[in-house]
């Protein structure tokens, strides 16, 4: 093997192995799953699902939700509306959003709030 | 020596694109917008950021347009006319044509003039819990009969005290119609739910089917499923005893109610879903079905092209049609 293949064989390894690293590296930490919470249409707050939090979404006219994240679970843990349909939907999280039958949202429809669990 | 180099070479390049194809894949959009009652929830996954704009205004326009409780749109002033003739939106028409199809396709277990039954009955408010009165719920059911709708190039008539509700057909039809859209701006994957109507484009981005978890009537309340059917580019439906309605003793009432007599169905099941190509028959279908019962139902849907159903009895027994035999995986 010539000198000048070994350098650009090497060169190119280098590269790769650079490359592969970056993009590890800057690619979105895998494994912290998101959820979006909206009100109405629009998007209130992003939360990521590995720390544990209470947020309150408190639209000032009497309407008050708790979503609730535990243990990499999102859920309604209580809600100003009247059927509550919203908390017995339970908790959502990437391993059972494809058996829940409302799949990868949890829905508030008396109070327009809605949680998207990002799924890509 | 060269060879080996260019092997080297062509070994890392694959490599790269490897990583660059997945990277390729199209963004995610969601957005999650409220009509007809009921939440419509959007995933589409593509590029163009323009995908979602305007689909706001065109469920708006769909709602002004086929609601019954709009004053103005197209049901209200069909059902306000006294006996005239009402002219209406192309699409209203061919709605309303596509709704009788099915009624005489199941000798009228379907029918959209149920609403003077539908009036009668309260299944929703927080005052729920009583019956229509016996005898004008009878005369109410009286005036249902599909057979009277009298549809034209110059519109719709029915005649003066019957009135017409496409509640059991709009949101498959809107659902078809937001994936119509989708499919001609080139998207090749995208999840639909208009109010439990789910309406799947093509596959999912990683190039697998669609999985959606089929409701159990009985366990409404924590959200169980009776099994996961697998969908690619179609839809499903569900209708159920749980949905909208009370119980009074041991009687479920709810929101289905038999054309002929204007009670809600009793029958022995609890839930029917129904998977087929596009939501508006899937929707239609499932009430249709639901009405028909267990033994007529399976027979009907069997013989439908296109069409399958999974059936949940009130004694949680799980049942489909031969179509769903590789797709529907039950959960007990």
């Amino acid at each position: 093997m010539k000198k000048r293949d070994v350098i650009i064989i090497s060169v190119f390894l280098a590269v790769a192995i650079i490359g592969l690293i970056a993009v590890k590296l800057f690619a979105p930490v895998g494994n912290i799953s998101y959820a979006d919470i909206y009100v109405d249409s629009s998007l209130y707050k992003s939360v990521p699902l590995n720390n544990d939090a209470v947020i309150t979404i408190d639209q000032g006219d009497g309407k008050i939700n708790y979503v609730e994240v535990k243990d990499g679970s999102i859920f309604m843990a209580d809600s100003s509306c009247a059927d509550h349909l919203c908390v017995t939907q339970g908790k959502m999280n990437p391993q059972n959003y494809e058996s829940r039958p409302m799949r990868n949202w949890i829905i508030c429809l008396p109070n327009l709030v809605t949680v998207e669990l990002r799924i890509e | 020596m060269k060879k080996a180099l260019i092997a080297v070479m062509l070994c890392i390049t694959l490599l790269l694109t490897a990583c660059q194809s997945k990277a390729s894949e199209p963004t995610k959009q969601s957005t999650v917008v409220f009509y007809f009652d009921t939440v419509v929830t959007i995933t589409v996954y593509s590029d163009d950021e323009e995908i979602l704009v305007g689909l706001d205004e065109e469920c708006l326009r769909y709602e002004n347009m086929l609601s019954k409780t709009v004053e103005g749109s197209d049901v209200w002033n069909i059902n306000h006319a006294n006996g005239e003739r009402v002219a209406v939106n192309e699409e209203t028409r061919n709605l309303i044509l596509t709704a009788m199809e099915f009624s005489r396709r199941s000798e009228g277990h379907f029918d959209i003039t149920i609403e003077p039954c539908m009036a009668l009955w309260d299944f929703t408010s927080e005052d729920r819990g009583t019956l229509p009165d016996a005898s004008e719920l009878a005369a109410a059911a009286e005036k249902v009969d599909w057979t009277k709708v009298d549809v034209n190039e110059e519109g719709v008539l029915i005649p003066k005290g019957m009135s017409i509700d496409l509640g059991a057909i709009a949101k498959g039809y809107i659902s078809d119609r937001i994936a119509d859209y989708f499919i001609e701006k080139g998207v090749e994957s995208a999840l639909l739910n208009v109010g439990g109507n789910v309406r799947t484009v093509g596959l999912k981005p990683d190039g697998k089917n669609w999985r959606i978890g089929i409701q159990d009537p009985e366990g409404v309340r924590d959200q169980s499923i009776v099994g996961v059917v697998d969908l690619h580019g179609n839809s499903v439906v569900t209708s159920g005893i749980y949905e909208r309605g009370f119980t009074l003793g041991d009687v479920v009432y709810h929101h289905i109610l038999d054309p002929n007599t204007g009670w809600s169905v009793q029958n022995e099941l609890a839930g029917v879903s129904i998977v087929a190509e596009e939501a508006c028959t899937a929707d239609a279908l499932s009430t249709t079905v639901f009405t028909m019962g267990l033994e007529e139902g399976t027979a009907f849907i069997e013989n439908f092209d296109g069409v399958d159903a999974i059936f949940v009895t009130r004694d949680g027994d799980i049942s489909w049609t031969s179509g769903l035999d590789d797709l529907f995986s039950p959960s007990r």
